[in-house]
Formats: structure tokens, sequence, C-alpha cells
């Protein structure tokens, strides 16, 4: 797969480079507007040094800070979460007991906690794609080791830990 | 000090400001209790919950949501057996390394409590496979079919 294949796959796609349809007669004005949109998107990329990600949290943070929000209020945020946490930390370290932030508002929070678990089952997907993909592979070659692999590789994901105490920390 | 303590003090005017924090605190209380005493300790959960209450309306966020995971439903769908999983090439470069740096930092934080309550649990070590260092795992995952894929080596074979 080459690079321009795998281009930011939000980006509309076009099978032909804006010269070729700015010739042919066929080519609508959407198709020509596409196509420019795309080298314009493209030449962007590699200016910028064709940055590429493959995990879900990171392009939505990328899409909200193009689209929705700042980079001053998000590092406000970031900066807020860093002071937060660390006490957090300080505490579990102190009391031997589980920390969490308990929201104000638990209808938003609960919101929150469902977008970070759509986002969770896009990167879980990611990884059971990615071991179909190992062990579909190395089944070819032998069904013992192919066992034997599924073993490892399922041994290396395995959900994070709950760190949901009795200890809460108000907001 | 609450509200309570502080509407019947000892013979003195309470502090307008202290008296305004702590009625703040009791409403927080209050409506926190409301909805149903919600509780996190990952912060990206913080972040998504903190962006929704000052800054970003549900709608929009729905709709960035719905591209990210329409995108790697898409990615999920063009990644075929014998092709390597797909990344997204950002349009914005620039912006992409500083989204990737947030991450970082939240994941850093998440790691540094994970760390805490393996320690005060005497866990000895962090579970792999959680947020935190997903592309490093997915790479880990790639480099260890690679690995196990080898056939070992034979008895009396030369040494390479």
């Amino acid at each position: 797969m080459t690079e321009q294949e795998t281009r930011d796959a939000c980006s509309v796609k076009t099978e032909a480079p804006v010269e070729e349809l700015m010739t042919d007669d066929a080519a609508s004005e959407e198709e020509i507007q596409a196509a420019r949109d795309e080298a314009w998107r493209t030449k962007r990329a590699d200016e910028s040094g064709n940055v590429t990600s493959l995990d879900p949290f990171v392009y939505f943070i990328y899409k909200l800070l193009i689209d929705e929000v700042t980079s001053g209020a998000l590092e406000r945020i970031v900066r807020e979460i860093e002071e937060i946490f660390e006490e957090m930390a300080a505490k579990v370290v102190e009391n031997n007991k589980s920390q969490s932030v308990i929201f104000t508002n638990g209808f938003v929070a609960s919101h929150a906690k469902a977008v970070v678990s759509r986002l969770l089952a896009s990167q879980q997907a990611l990884v059971f794609k990615t071991l179909g993909m190992s062990t579909a592979k190395l089944n070819a070659e032998s069904a013992e080791a192919g066992e034997n692999a599924l073993a490892v590789l399922t041994s290396l994901f395995s959900p994070k830990p709950s760190t949901e105490g009795k200890d809460k920390k108000p907001e | 000090m609450n509200e309570e303590q502080l509407m019947a003090g000892p013979g003195e005017m309470p502090d307008p400001q202290e008296e305004a924090r702590a009625r703040s605190e009791a409403w927080r209380l209050q409506l926190a209790e409301a909805s149903g005493n919600v509780s996190s300790s990952d912060p990206f959960v913080y972040l998504i919950y903190r962006l929704l209450i000052e800054y970003v309306s549900v709608a929009d966020m729905e709709s960035v949501l719905k591209e990210v995971v329409e995108t790697f439903e898409e990615m999920l769908t063009e990644t075929t057996e014998d092709k390597k999983v797909r990344n997204v090439v950002f349009t914005n470069g620039f912006v992409a390394e500083y989204a990737k740096h947030i991450n970082q930092t939240l994941v850093i934080e998440h790691k540094k409590m994970l760390m805490s309550v393996a320690d005060a649990s005497g866990l000895p070590t962090i579970p792999e496979g959680s947020r935190a260092d997903f592309e490093d795992f997915i790479s880990r995952l790639l480099q260890a079919t690679e690995s196990i894929s080898k056939p070992p080596a034979t008895e009396g074979s030369a040494a390479s």
C-alpha cells in the first residue's frame, strides 16, 4: 500500500489527479473540486512531515484542535489534569487506596465515559484485527504454531485494571 | 469548614467569600449526588468532561466522534491479511504532533495513576495492553508475530 493510498481517511478519495480531470470533458465540477482539495491536503501533509497515527485517541484530539477548541483552552485543561492527577497519585501512595474524581455533573460525565468507551472500542477492534491477521498467518503455516501464537499474542493484550475505589476525591 | 459551620459562627460575621465558596461546594456535592456520584480515574474522561462542560457542544463532540469511529472502521475494512495495519496521515502534521503530545501527556498521567495503584495494591507490574503506549503495543504485537512465525533453529544447523 502506498503512502498516497493511506492518506487521511476522512478526505475525499479521487481516482485521477487534477490535471487529468481538467482535460476530461466528462469530469464534473464536483470531481475537479474534490481532486483539487485532495491535492491541497496531500501537499499540506507533505509539507508538515507526513505525520501518521493508528491511535483513534490521537485522531480525536487532532479533530478537536482543528475544528472545535483552541490550543489554549485544551492546554489549560491538560494542566488542570496534571495537577489533579498528581495530587491523586500522591494520595494513593499516602493512603494505600485508589482514588478517582467525582464529577459535579454525573450526567455529562457519563456521556464523557461513553465517548471514551467508543474510542476504546475502535482501538480494541484494531488490536483484534491485528491479532486476527497474525494468527491467520501463523495458522496457515502450522496449526500448532498458530495455537501457541494465539496464546502468546492474547496475553499481550489484557484489559486495564480498574482503579475505581471507595475513597474518592471530589472534583 | 462546611456551610452550617459558616452560618453558625461563634459570634463572628462569616467571610462572604468563604460563605460563597461553601455554598458552591455544597451545591457541587448535591449535584454530584443527584447525578449518581459518577467518578473516574481516567484523565481522558476528565478531558472530555471539561470540554463538554465549557467548550464543545454535545452535537459537535458527536460529529467529531462519528468521523473518528467511521475513519477507523474504514481503516479496519481496508486492512486485509496480506497488508499491514493502515495509518491515518494527517493533513496538518504540526497539529497532529501536538495532538500526539497531548495524548502522550494523558497516557503518562494515567500510567502514573495505575503505577500508584499497583504499588499500593502490591501488584508487581502494570498489565500490558491498556490505552498506554497503544502504538508501541501494536508494533510489538506485529514484531511478536514475526518472531513466533520464524522456524526454530534445528540441531546441527550452521550458526549464522
